[in-house]
């Protein structure tokens, strides 16, 4: 290995020669830069899924059309009903604001159950129903309910 | 549960010895600023007066920091050979003709005479 | 045991505090029986993190529940392994293992005896311990894993079903590994640029710890990806989760952090990049820690409180602010010529190579914060689908692809125009092969070939240049120890290429099925044939058990047999499904159970995947590639004599 030191007469000459490619590298690298900033903001509007609430979905229904939205709540146990042979999923999800009946086809995904906190994504179908896509379960901080159960003696 | 107490006032007395030790030890004037630490500084010396070789290259003629006195802990000058304050050797030379020494090295090679060892 | 754990975690922070001032105080009065004490707190801070990680590890064998942690993540009747990997399965063990992997690598740079490291060490170690002092902070405020629950309990709750899996064992540590290793380059940086080293040497003698902390980190994110295809159950491998994402954006920008650093060693150019993109890297990480465990970015994974957010970001901020700082305060150490002189050169492909990785950590990192931007600045909850991801990270790649198929056939300094059509034939002879075999095998998607065909010209660049210096390496012209670099790298590249081409296979060919079956039947899918041969139940103390025993068969060929499952835990009170996987390295049969009725009736989805054990194989290239250029050369002490004649006399003529 060459020993470390300055290399001075080399890189003086160079630092001259320097200016006119170091236009073309802003260029080259303003180009990567842009390309980047176009991707992202290009891609950003259309993957983007607005969180409305039961109510503001109702409301809006006619509106959204096709647009892709999310719904926050909590699964209502006694509504879920599940097509094995079809893989059909429906259930009601509850928020503050109102009930929502969503159809999901697909496999029940696991800690899928009663009083989970979900999130659909997906269409507002003409008939009330919402359609998912989409179907998140919040992992759910079993931690404290779980003891405070048990130290209440369960 | 006494145990307990037991382990960790041992680890709150060893904490503090571990940090005080270094700084109640009896210590001479301080160093010049930007000195690395003792130990380092004196491997990276060792390691290139082994390649030298060269004849009576006393610690502290290549600039870098000096390791205080190993009997006073006082600081040395650059090239210094004796402790100022104490006497004690600082180099590792012979004390008849001079020649450097290795460690571990039990007699001069250059004159014969047997070496003492010089460290703390 | 616990108050032991918790008193070793309080020491520490004490230790590390007072290692961080004494550390600094030393070096600026020239005092060494105070750095002398700064060097015995480091040693003390790690010997304190290691107590008090014993201590956790000794609970969680002995199943103490009364501690809360405990309690949390394990039971009697789990696999005793898992009651181990508890250690990192919640935040309070995540913080106490960073503290721990931070009083070790400390540690690496304390004893080391390399010459150039000796006069960084104190600013460095400084820098680490407060790092330590950070995660101790952390760990007896916010998240005591030494927490005691109020009723003591007899049995634990246990860890979630889907945490255990072999790779929830190993990717959290690995990750974490990683992430605290980041904390060392900083370190060593910001101690460079205090003491006007932060030189070509600086590159080449923090390389090793930049090197091991991005191998870490890389390969964790790939276990973790290969859990989630084993264990999650919807076929794929990467979600774009918060989670997942805030892993991968510290790793790209330390991947342009690791290019920025050669080209520092090699032309001494790039100089503040180098610098910002290390201070990213590490402060990355502290995000992904805080971001993994609280819930700040809505996420699948979030829970956990944020009050630790605000301690997190004045850390982070701080880290940010020292680095501008210094960058400005020695503006003069960093200004180099322009290294760059020709588009067409080494350096202007790294410099390329750089900014599209930026690039890509910037838009990740930008989407995986957009969500939560939102809410702050508009008040509306957003969510950002994986089409965002897909959109940006494709075309980005696909650059890079090419960046790679380009670079290496580029001299340094510049490359003349004419030479250059020479240099790229075997890039274009590997695209031409590669497209020619994607065809032949029915591939007729454009995204296909297109990425097929990118990543054979990158394929037939990197192995000419491979080929290339192994026929130098036979006439003895290299040294070892930069053969042994250059070869690590072109295997780390082949191994990316790999895991390129899997990814791009297994993106495009990707059949989804459902069928039905009732015990008896058997089923043609995808030119497989699948028999059911019975269902299985069982109870246990963790679980119900359902599960449906298949035999497996193609063109009339025994395959062996699968078994998917439908369990039911009690603990958590729901069902987890464990996926039946046969895999090859054409493609990977993925079963899921989707019901098992009474009467035995099981509805069966069914994925066919290509390609995807090339990724995994792929990540095993990148780790033995970078093993390969991480395996030590020669020794420390044998400082090359002409090196130290012109420190001494550098030396001299200070005066």
């Amino acid at each position: 290995m060459a020993v470390q030191g300055p290399t001075c007469t080399d890189d003086d000459v160079q630092l001259r020669k320097a200016r006119g490619p170091r236009r073309k590298f802003l260029i080259g690298g303003l180009v990567i830069v842009a390309v980047v900033v176009y991707l992202v903001a290009s891609s950003i509007g259309g993957s983007t899924a607005y969180y409305l609430t039961v109510e503001e979905l109702k409301a809006q229904g006619p509106s959204l059309r096709e647009r892709n939205v999310r719904v926050a709540g909590v699964v209502d146990g006694a509504s879920i009903q599940y097509d094995a042979r079809d893989l059909l999923l429906t259930f009601d999800l509850v928020d503050a604001s109102g009930r929502l009946p969503v159809v999901y086809k697909g496999v029940q995904p696991d800690m899928f159950q009663g009083g989970a906190e979900a999130v659909v994504e997906g269409r507002y179908r003409s008939d009330g129903t919402f359609e998912a896509t989409n179907l998140l379960l919040k992992c759910p901080s079993k931690y404290e309910e779980a003891a405070t159960a048990e130290a209440q003696g369960r | 549960m006494l145990w307990t107490w037991f382990v960790v006032g041992a680890m709150f007395v060893g904490v503090v010895a571990a940090l005080g030790y270094p700084l109640l030890r009896p210590r001479g004037r301080r160093a010049p600023a930007g000195q690395a630490e003792d130990l380092d500084a004196w491997i990276e010396e060792a390691v290139r007066a082994r390649r030298r070789r060269a004849p009576a290259a006393p610690h502290g003629e290549v600039g870098t920091a000096v390791r205080p006195c190993p009997r006073c802990g006082a600081a040395p000058r650059p090239g210094d050979r004796f402790c100022r304050q104490c006497g004690a050797p600082l180099t590792r030379s012979c004390p008849r003709c001079g020649t450097p020494y290795e460690e571990g090295d039990r007699f001069c090679v250059q004159c014969g005479s047997p070496l003492g060892s010089v460290d703390g | 045991m616990a108050d032991i754990g918790y008193a070793a975690i309080l020491l520490t922070l004490a230790t590390s505090l007072y290692a961080a001032l004494a550390y600094l105080l030393g070096e600026r009065h020239g005092a060494p029986e105070l750095l002398e004490s700064a060097r015995n707190a480091v040693w003390t801070s790690a010997a304190l993190a290691t107590v008090a990680s014993g201590a956790l590890l000794y609970l969680l064998e002995r199943r103490d529940f009364s501690i809360r942690y405990v309690y949390e993540h394990t039971s009697t009747f789990q696999p005793a392994l898992y009651n181990l990997s508890a250690f990192w399965a919640g935040q309070e063990g995540s913080l106490l293992l960073w503290l721990w992997l931070l009083g070790l690598f400390a540690l690496t740079v304390l004893v080391s005896r390399r010459p150039f490291l000796q006069d960084l060490k104190p600013v460095a170690l400084a820098v680490v311990s407060a790092t330590q002092a950070l995660f101790a902070l952390l760990l007896l405020t916010f998240s005591n894993p030494f927490a005691r629950l109020a009723v003591p309990q007899r049995e634990g709750f246990g860890l979630n079903p889907l945490l255990q899996n072999i790779g929830m064992v190993l990717h959290p540590p690995v990750v974490f590994v990683g992430y605290a290793g980041f904390t060392l380059p900083f370190a060593l940086a910001v101690a460079a640029l205090v003491k006007g080293r932060f030189t070509r040497q600086w590159a080449r003698e923090v390389r090793p710890w930049l090197l091991t902390a991005w191998l870490f980190l890389g390969v964790g994110i790939v276990i973790g990806g290969w859990w989630a295809y084993q264990e999650l159950g919807w076929g794929g491998y990467w979600g774009w989760d918060p989670v997942e994402n805030s892993s991968l954006v510290p790793w790209l920008v330390a991947t342009a952090a690791l290019h920025a650093s050669i080209v520092q060693e090699r032309r001494g150019g790039f100089l503040t990049w180098n610098a910002v993109l290390v201070a990213l890297s590490f402060v990355l990480c502290l995000f992904a820690t805080f971001v993994t465990r609280s819930g700040v970015i809505q996420s699948v994974h979030a829970f956990g409180g944020s009050a630790e957010a605000w301690v997190f970001a004045a850390f982070i901020l701080g880290s940010l602010g020292l680095m501008a700082w210094l960058l400005v305060r020695h503006q003069r150490d960093l200004e180099a010529p322009d290294v760059v002189e020709s588009l067409a050169s080494r350096e202007g492909g790294f410099l390329f190579t750089v900014l599209l990785f930026v690039g890509l950590g910037a838009a990740v990192f930008l989407g995986t914060v957009y969500p939560a931007l939102v809410e702050l600045l508009r008040g509306q909850e957003v969510a950002l689908g994986a089409s965002f991801y897909n959109r940006v990270f494709g075309p980005l790649a696909l650059l890079l692809l090419l960046l790679l198929g380009v670079c290496p056939a580029l001299l340094w300094r510049r490359t003349e125009g004419r030479a250059l059509p020479a240099r790229l034939w075997p890039g274009g002879a590997g695209a031409v092969l590669a497209l020619a075999a994607a065809l032949t095998l029915g591939a007729r998607e454009a995204v296909a070939l297109v990425g097929f065909a990118a990543v054979g010209f990158a394929a037939g660049t990197v192995l000419d240049d491979l080929l290339r210096a192994a026929a130098v390496r036979r006439e003895g012209q290299v040294p070892r120890r930069v053969d042994r670099r250059r070869l690590g790298a072109h295997l780390v590249h082949l191994g990316v290429l790999l895991m390129a081409a899997g990814i791009v296979g297994s993106s495009v060919y990707k059949t989804e099925h459902q069928v039905v079956l009732l015990p008896g039947e058997e089923v043609s899918v995808a030119g497989y044939t699948l028999q059911y041969v019975q269902p299985l139940r069982g109870t246990d103390q963790a679980k119900q058990r359902a599960a449906v025993e298949l035999t497996l068969s193609q063109g009339g060929k025994a395959l062996g047999t699968l078994t998917p499952e439908r369990n039911f835990y009690w603990n958590v009170g729901q069902v987890v499904t464990e996926v039946a996987l046969r895999s090859s390295w054409k493609e990977d049969l993925y079963v899921v159970l989707a019901a098992l009725q009474e009467d035995g009736m099981a509805t069966l989805q069914v994925q066919v995947a290509r390609m995807v054990q090339w990724i995994w194989a792929g990540g095993f290239m990148l780790l033995a590639g970078t093993l390969v250029g991480l395996w030590p050369g020669r020794r420390a002490a044998s400082i090359p004599v002409e090196a130290a004649r012109g420190r001494r006399e550098a030396l001299a003529e200070e005066g």
